[in-house]
Protein backbone atom coordinates (compact mmCIF):
# COMPACT_ATOMS: atom_id res chain seq x y z
CA UNK A 1 0.00 0.00 0.00
CA UNK A 2 1.34 3.09 -1.08
CA UNK A 3 1.99 5.34 1.67
CA UNK A 4 0.33 8.50 1.40
CA UNK A 5 2.67 11.19 0.44
CA UNK A 6 3.55 13.32 3.19
CA UNK A 7 2.19 16.67 2.58
CA UNK A 8 4.33 19.53 3.21
CA UNK A 9 3.39 21.45 6.18
CA UNK A 10 0.99 24.16 5.25
CA UNK A 11 3.05 27.23 5.47
CA UNK A 12 0.43 29.51 3.98
CA UNK A 13 2.97 32.36 3.40
CA UNK A 14 3.08 32.14 -0.35
CA UNK A 15 -0.66 31.81 -1.08
CA UNK A 16 -1.47 34.51 1.38
CA UNK A 17 1.19 36.75 -0.18
CA UNK A 18 -0.35 36.13 -3.54
CA UNK A 19 -3.74 37.06 -2.23
CA UNK A 20 -2.41 40.27 -0.80
CA UNK A 21 -0.72 40.97 -4.07
CA UNK A 22 -3.99 40.49 -5.91
CA UNK A 23 -5.73 42.72 -3.43
CA UNK A 24 -3.12 45.41 -3.97
CA UNK A 25 -3.49 45.22 -7.74
CA UNK A 26 -7.27 45.35 -7.45
CA UNK A 27 -7.08 48.28 -5.09
CA UNK A 28 -4.77 50.11 -7.45
CA UNK A 29 -7.11 49.54 -10.38
CA UNK A 30 -10.08 50.70 -8.39
CA UNK A 31 -8.12 53.70 -7.16
CA UNK A 32 -7.19 54.76 -10.66
CA UNK A 33 -10.79 54.31 -11.70
CA UNK A 34 -12.04 56.43 -8.83
CA UNK A 35 -9.43 59.06 -9.46
CA UNK A 36 -10.39 59.31 -13.11
CA UNK A 37 -14.13 59.24 -12.68
CA UNK A 38 -14.93 60.61 -9.28
CA UNK A 39 -11.82 62.60 -8.60
CA UNK A 40 -12.97 65.77 -10.30
CA UNK A 41 -15.96 65.90 -8.01
CA UNK A 42 -13.61 66.44 -5.13
CA UNK A 43 -11.30 68.70 -7.05
CA UNK A 44 -13.41 71.70 -6.06
CA UNK A 45 -11.73 73.77 -8.71
CA UNK A 46 -13.53 77.00 -8.05
CA UNK A 47 -11.03 79.75 -8.45
CA UNK A 48 -11.21 83.46 -8.60
CA UNK A 49 -9.21 85.53 -10.97
CA UNK A 50 -6.99 87.64 -8.88
CA UNK A 51 -5.19 85.59 -6.30
CA UNK A 52 -7.97 83.76 -4.54
CA UNK A 53 -7.71 82.61 -1.00
CA UNK A 54 -9.64 79.63 0.19
CA UNK A 55 -10.70 80.46 3.68
CA UNK A 56 -12.62 77.47 4.80
CA UNK A 57 -14.95 74.77 3.80
CA UNK A 58 -15.25 71.22 2.74
CA UNK A 59 -16.15 69.71 -0.56
CA UNK A 60 -19.79 70.07 0.26
CA UNK A 61 -19.62 73.63 1.55
CA UNK A 62 -16.83 75.81 0.30
CA UNK A 63 -16.18 79.44 0.96
CA UNK A 64 -13.72 81.41 -1.07
CA UNK A 65 -12.70 84.91 -0.29
CA UNK A 66 -10.60 87.12 -2.48
CA UNK A 67 -9.77 90.76 -2.49
CA UNK A 68 -11.04 91.79 -5.83
CA UNK A 69 -9.51 95.16 -6.49
CA UNK A 70 -9.66 98.59 -5.14
CA UNK A 71 -11.14 100.66 -7.84
CA UNK A 72 -13.87 102.88 -8.97
CA UNK A 73 -16.10 104.54 -6.50
CA UNK A 74 -15.97 101.45 -4.38
CA UNK A 75 -12.89 102.50 -2.53
CA UNK A 76 -13.04 100.07 0.35
CA UNK A 77 -13.76 96.83 -1.30
CA UNK A 78 -13.11 94.32 1.39
CA UNK A 79 -13.48 91.14 -0.46
CA UNK A 80 -15.53 88.73 -2.45
CA UNK A 81 -17.00 85.65 -0.93
CA UNK A 82 -18.22 82.68 -2.85
CA UNK A 83 -20.16 80.00 -1.14
CA UNK A 84 -20.51 76.62 -2.66
CA UNK A 85 -22.92 74.37 -0.90
CA UNK A 86 -23.93 70.91 -1.82
CA UNK A 87 -23.83 70.34 -5.51
CA UNK A 88 -24.42 73.87 -6.69
CA UNK A 89 -23.21 77.36 -6.17
CA UNK A 90 -26.03 78.94 -4.34
CA UNK A 91 -24.74 82.38 -3.58
CA UNK A 92 -22.10 84.83 -4.56
CA UNK A 93 -21.64 87.55 -2.02
CA UNK A 94 -19.67 90.72 -1.89
CA UNK A 95 -18.71 92.82 1.02
CA UNK A 96 -17.46 96.31 0.82
CA UNK A 97 -18.54 99.88 0.67
CA UNK A 98 -19.19 102.44 -1.96
CA UNK A 99 -18.24 105.98 -1.28
CA UNK A 100 -19.57 107.68 -4.35
CA UNK A 101 -21.92 110.49 -3.66
CA UNK A 102 -22.33 111.41 -7.27
CA UNK A 103 -25.90 111.26 -8.40
CA UNK A 104 -26.95 109.19 -11.35
CA UNK A 105 -23.80 107.14 -11.31
CA UNK A 106 -24.11 103.42 -11.08
CA UNK A 107 -21.86 100.57 -10.06
CA UNK A 108 -22.75 97.10 -11.18
CA UNK A 109 -21.07 93.98 -9.95
CA UNK A 110 -21.21 91.08 -12.32
CA UNK A 111 -20.20 87.57 -11.42
CA UNK A 112 -19.79 85.00 -14.12
CA UNK A 113 -19.43 81.36 -13.32
CA UNK A 114 -17.56 79.48 -15.96
CA UNK A 115 -17.16 75.81 -16.57
CA UNK A 116 -13.86 74.19 -17.29
CA UNK A 117 -14.25 74.92 -20.98
CA UNK A 118 -14.74 78.62 -20.37
CA UNK A 119 -18.45 78.52 -21.04
CA UNK A 120 -20.74 80.66 -18.95
CA UNK A 121 -22.84 78.73 -16.52
CA UNK A 122 -24.46 81.61 -14.76
CA UNK A 123 -24.23 85.35 -14.61
CA UNK A 124 -25.45 87.38 -11.70
CA UNK A 125 -25.42 91.14 -11.42
CA UNK A 126 -26.34 93.63 -8.80
CA UNK A 127 -26.33 97.37 -8.65
CA UNK A 128 -24.53 98.70 -5.64
CA UNK A 129 -25.93 101.50 -3.62
CA UNK A 130 -23.96 104.25 -2.04
CA UNK A 131 -22.96 103.52 1.49
CA UNK A 132 -21.31 100.88 3.56
CA UNK A 133 -22.29 97.34 4.17
CA UNK A 134 -22.61 94.10 2.38
CA UNK A 135 -23.74 93.74 -1.14
CA UNK A 136 -24.98 90.36 -2.16
CA UNK A 137 -25.53 88.74 -5.47
CA UNK A 138 -27.52 85.59 -5.29
CA UNK A 139 -26.99 83.15 -8.05
CA UNK A 140 -28.69 79.84 -7.75
CA UNK A 141 -27.83 77.33 -10.34
CA UNK A 142 -30.77 75.18 -11.23
CA UNK A 143 -30.46 71.49 -10.88
CA UNK A 144 -30.22 71.23 -14.61
CA UNK A 145 -26.90 73.01 -14.50
CA UNK A 146 -23.75 71.04 -14.06
CA UNK A 147 -22.81 70.55 -10.48
CA UNK A 148 -20.16 72.70 -8.96
CA UNK A 149 -17.32 70.38 -9.67
CA UNK A 150 -17.41 71.56 -13.25
CA UNK A 151 -17.12 75.18 -12.36
CA UNK A 152 -13.58 76.13 -13.18
CA UNK A 153 -13.64 79.80 -12.60
CA UNK A 154 -15.58 82.60 -11.02
CA UNK A 155 -14.88 85.87 -12.70
CA UNK A 156 -16.04 89.00 -11.01
CA UNK A 157 -16.12 92.29 -12.79
CA UNK A 158 -17.26 95.77 -12.05
CA UNK A 159 -18.85 98.20 -14.43
CA UNK A 160 -19.11 101.79 -13.39
CA UNK A 161 -21.18 104.23 -15.38
CA UNK A 162 -20.41 107.84 -14.66
CA UNK A 163 -22.50 110.73 -15.85
CA UNK A 164 -20.82 113.96 -16.71
CA UNK A 165 -20.48 116.22 -13.74
CA UNK A 166 -20.26 119.11 -16.15
CA UNK A 167 -20.70 119.62 -19.85
CA UNK A 168 -21.21 122.62 -22.06
CA UNK A 169 -21.04 123.87 -25.61
CA UNK A 170 -18.60 126.60 -26.46
CA UNK A 171 -19.45 128.66 -29.51
CA UNK A 172 -17.07 130.80 -31.53
CA UNK A 173 -19.78 133.13 -32.80
CA UNK A 174 -20.68 134.18 -29.26
CA UNK A 175 -17.35 133.70 -27.65
CA UNK A 176 -18.29 135.16 -24.29
CA UNK A 177 -21.61 133.46 -23.84
CA UNK A 178 -22.21 130.44 -21.67
CA UNK A 179 -24.43 127.48 -22.66
CA UNK A 180 -23.91 125.31 -19.61
CA UNK A 181 -27.61 124.96 -18.88
CA UNK A 182 -28.59 123.89 -22.37
CA UNK A 183 -30.18 120.48 -22.75
CA UNK A 184 -28.00 119.62 -25.71
CA UNK A 185 -24.35 119.77 -26.65
CA UNK A 186 -23.59 121.09 -30.09
CA UNK A 187 -20.75 120.19 -32.42
CA UNK A 188 -20.79 122.23 -35.57
CA UNK A 189 -18.82 123.96 -38.29
CA UNK A 190 -18.06 126.00 -40.28
CA UNK A 191 -19.52 129.20 -38.98
CA UNK A 192 -20.00 129.23 -36.14
CA UNK A 193 -17.75 126.54 -34.81
CA UNK A 194 -19.31 124.69 -31.91
CA UNK A 195 -17.38 122.39 -29.68
CA UNK A 196 -18.47 120.49 -26.62
CA UNK A 197 -16.68 120.01 -23.33
CA UNK A 198 -17.23 117.00 -21.11
CA UNK A 199 -16.06 116.61 -17.53
CA UNK A 200 -16.29 113.65 -15.18
CA UNK A 201 -15.47 113.19 -11.52
CA UNK A 202 -12.64 110.71 -11.67
CA UNK A 203 -11.23 111.55 -8.28
CA UNK A 204 -12.14 108.18 -6.77
CA UNK A 205 -11.74 106.16 -9.89
CA UNK A 206 -9.08 103.52 -9.69
CA UNK A 207 -7.09 102.07 -12.49
CA UNK A 208 -6.30 98.65 -11.11
CA UNK A 209 -8.08 96.14 -13.27
CA UNK A 210 -9.41 98.75 -15.67
CA UNK A 211 -10.11 97.02 -18.95
CA UNK A 212 -11.82 99.74 -20.89
CA UNK A 213 -13.22 103.24 -20.70
CA UNK A 214 -15.85 104.19 -23.21
CA UNK A 215 -17.55 107.49 -23.74
CA UNK A 216 -21.18 107.15 -24.74
CA UNK A 217 -23.20 109.95 -26.24
CA UNK A 218 -26.80 110.06 -27.33
CA UNK A 219 -27.55 111.86 -30.56
CA UNK A 220 -30.29 114.40 -30.03
CA UNK A 221 -30.56 115.77 -33.55
CA UNK A 222 -28.75 115.76 -36.83
CA UNK A 223 -31.05 118.24 -38.52
CA UNK A 224 -28.32 120.21 -40.19
CA UNK A 225 -25.93 117.40 -40.84
CA UNK A 226 -26.63 117.99 -44.46
CA UNK A 227 -25.79 116.90 -47.93
CA UNK A 228 -25.62 113.26 -47.02
CA UNK A 229 -22.06 113.65 -45.91
CA UNK A 230 -20.51 111.21 -43.55
CA UNK A 231 -18.73 113.50 -41.19
CA UNK A 232 -16.88 112.59 -38.11
CA UNK A 233 -16.71 113.94 -34.60
CA UNK A 234 -13.64 113.24 -32.55
CA UNK A 235 -12.86 113.47 -28.87
CA UNK A 236 -9.63 114.87 -27.55
CA UNK A 237 -8.24 114.75 -24.08
CA UNK A 238 -8.53 118.20 -22.62
CA UNK A 239 -4.98 118.85 -21.55
CA UNK A 240 -5.57 122.46 -20.53
CA UNK A 241 -7.18 123.90 -18.49
CA UNK A 242 -7.87 120.40 -17.30
CA UNK A 243 -10.70 120.37 -14.85
CA UNK A 244 -10.45 124.09 -14.16
CA UNK A 245 -13.56 125.05 -16.04
CA UNK A 246 -17.10 125.37 -14.83
CA UNK A 247 -20.31 124.43 -16.55
CA UNK A 248 -22.24 127.59 -15.85
CA UNK A 249 -25.98 128.02 -15.72
CA UNK A 250 -26.83 129.91 -18.86
CA UNK A 251 -28.43 128.96 -22.13
CA UNK A 252 -27.30 131.97 -24.09
CA UNK A 253 -26.97 135.68 -23.79
CA UNK A 254 -28.42 137.94 -21.12
CA UNK A 255 -27.63 135.58 -18.33
CA UNK A 256 -25.77 136.72 -15.28
CA UNK A 257 -23.34 134.33 -13.78
CA UNK A 258 -20.08 132.63 -14.47
CA UNK A 259 -19.10 129.68 -16.54
CA UNK A 260 -17.18 128.38 -19.48
CA UNK A 261 -17.23 130.24 -22.77
CA UNK A 262 -15.28 129.99 -26.00
CA UNK A 263 -12.83 132.54 -24.66
CA UNK A 264 -12.65 131.61 -21.00
CA UNK A 265 -12.50 128.51 -18.88
CA UNK A 266 -14.42 130.48 -16.29
CA UNK A 267 -15.95 133.71 -17.49
CA UNK A 268 -16.75 135.64 -14.35
CA UNK A 269 -19.54 137.58 -16.00
CA UNK A 270 -21.45 135.88 -18.75
CA UNK A 271 -23.84 138.81 -18.98
CA UNK A 272 -21.49 140.92 -21.00
CA UNK A 273 -19.66 140.46 -24.22
CA UNK A 274 -16.20 140.76 -22.77
CA UNK A 275 -13.92 137.99 -21.78
CA UNK A 276 -11.96 138.00 -18.57
CA UNK A 277 -8.47 138.32 -19.81
CA UNK A 278 -8.80 139.80 -23.21
CA UNK A 279 -8.12 136.67 -25.14
CA UNK A 280 -9.60 136.47 -28.54
CA UNK A 281 -9.46 134.07 -31.37
CA UNK A 282 -9.42 130.35 -31.50
CA UNK A 283 -10.26 128.35 -28.42
CA UNK A 284 -6.99 126.53 -28.44
CA UNK A 285 -5.68 129.65 -26.73
CA UNK A 286 -7.81 128.61 -23.78
CA UNK A 287 -8.59 124.99 -24.39
CA UNK A 288 -5.73 122.82 -25.38
CA UNK A 289 -6.17 119.24 -26.32
CA UNK A 290 -4.21 116.14 -27.01
CA UNK A 291 -2.48 116.02 -30.33
CA UNK A 292 -4.21 112.87 -31.41
CA UNK A 293 -7.91 112.14 -31.07
CA UNK A 294 -9.12 109.24 -29.07
CA UNK A 295 -9.54 106.01 -30.96
CA UNK A 296 -12.99 105.38 -32.32
CA UNK A 297 -13.45 102.27 -30.25
CA UNK A 298 -13.40 104.47 -27.17
CA UNK A 299 -16.50 106.33 -28.19
CA UNK A 300 -19.97 105.07 -28.78
CA UNK A 301 -22.86 107.06 -30.15
CA UNK A 302 -26.38 106.02 -29.41
CA UNK A 303 -28.98 107.30 -31.74
CA UNK A 304 -32.70 107.19 -31.84
CA UNK A 305 -32.61 108.73 -35.28
CA UNK A 306 -32.30 106.97 -38.61
CA UNK A 307 -28.89 105.42 -38.77
CA UNK A 308 -28.00 107.02 -42.07
CA UNK A 309 -28.12 110.40 -40.41
CA UNK A 310 -26.01 109.58 -37.43
CA UNK A 311 -22.48 110.73 -37.19
CA UNK A 312 -19.57 108.40 -37.16
CA UNK A 313 -17.60 108.73 -33.97
CA UNK B 1 -9.67 107.01 -23.57
CA UNK B 2 -8.77 103.99 -21.54
CA UNK B 3 -5.17 105.13 -21.62
CA UNK B 4 -6.18 108.59 -20.48
CA UNK B 5 -8.00 107.19 -17.47
CA UNK B 6 -5.23 104.72 -16.69
CA UNK B 7 -2.67 107.48 -16.74
CA UNK B 8 -4.78 109.67 -14.53
CA UNK B 9 -4.67 112.28 -17.24
CA UNK B 10 -8.36 112.42 -17.87
CA UNK B 11 -9.93 115.53 -16.52
CA UNK B 12 -12.14 116.13 -19.45
CA UNK B 13 -12.61 115.77 -23.14
CA UNK B 14 -13.36 118.10 -26.00
CA UNK B 15 -15.57 117.08 -28.89
CA UNK B 16 -15.07 118.66 -32.25
CA UNK B 17 -15.62 117.90 -35.84
CA UNK B 18 -12.69 116.31 -37.54
CA UNK B 19 -12.99 118.77 -40.38
CA UNK B 20 -14.14 122.14 -39.19
CA UNK B 21 -14.10 123.54 -42.69
CA UNK B 22 -17.22 121.66 -43.70
CA UNK B 23 -20.73 122.48 -42.70
CA UNK B 24 -22.97 120.44 -40.50
CA UNK B 25 -24.23 120.32 -36.94
CA UNK B 26 -24.94 117.47 -34.64
CA UNK B 27 -26.25 117.71 -31.12
CA UNK B 28 -26.02 115.33 -28.23
CA UNK B 29 -28.10 115.19 -25.07
CA UNK B 30 -26.39 117.01 -22.22
CA UNK B 31 -26.62 116.43 -18.49
CA UNK B 32 -29.42 118.97 -18.44
CA UNK B 33 -31.46 116.91 -20.85
CA UNK B 34 -33.07 113.55 -20.29
CA UNK B 35 -30.80 112.08 -17.68
CA UNK B 36 -30.91 108.61 -19.15
CA UNK B 37 -29.41 110.02 -22.32
CA UNK B 38 -26.73 112.16 -20.73
CA UNK B 39 -23.13 111.52 -21.71
CA UNK B 40 -21.58 108.69 -19.77
CA UNK B 41 -18.18 107.26 -19.20
CA UNK B 42 -18.41 103.51 -18.81
CA UNK B 43 -15.52 101.94 -16.94
CA UNK B 44 -15.20 98.19 -17.04
CA UNK B 45 -13.00 96.45 -14.49
CA UNK B 46 -11.96 92.88 -14.33
CA UNK B 47 -9.38 91.60 -11.91
CA UNK B 48 -6.32 89.79 -13.06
Amino acid sequence: MEEPQAQEPHTSEQPQGRRWGLYAVAAAVIGVFLLAVIGPIFAASVTVKGDPVVNSGTDSALTFTSTLFNSGHINRFNGVTFTVSGTSITAVGFQGSKSSTATNDSSVIKATLQDSAGGTLKTATTTLSTGSGSFAVTSTIASAFPTYQRVAKVVVGLTETLKTTKDATIRSAVANTNFGAATTLSVAATSPIDRALLGFDLSNVGTNGLQSATLTLTVAATATWTNGHTLTVQAFNLTSPGSAWTQGACTGSSCAGSGVTWNNAVDSNTNNTSDNIGKTGRPTAVFQMSAAPLPRRSIRARTRLPARRSALM
Amino acid sequence: MTTDVRNGAASGWLLKKTDETTTGTITFTSNNGTIANAPTLVLVYEPG
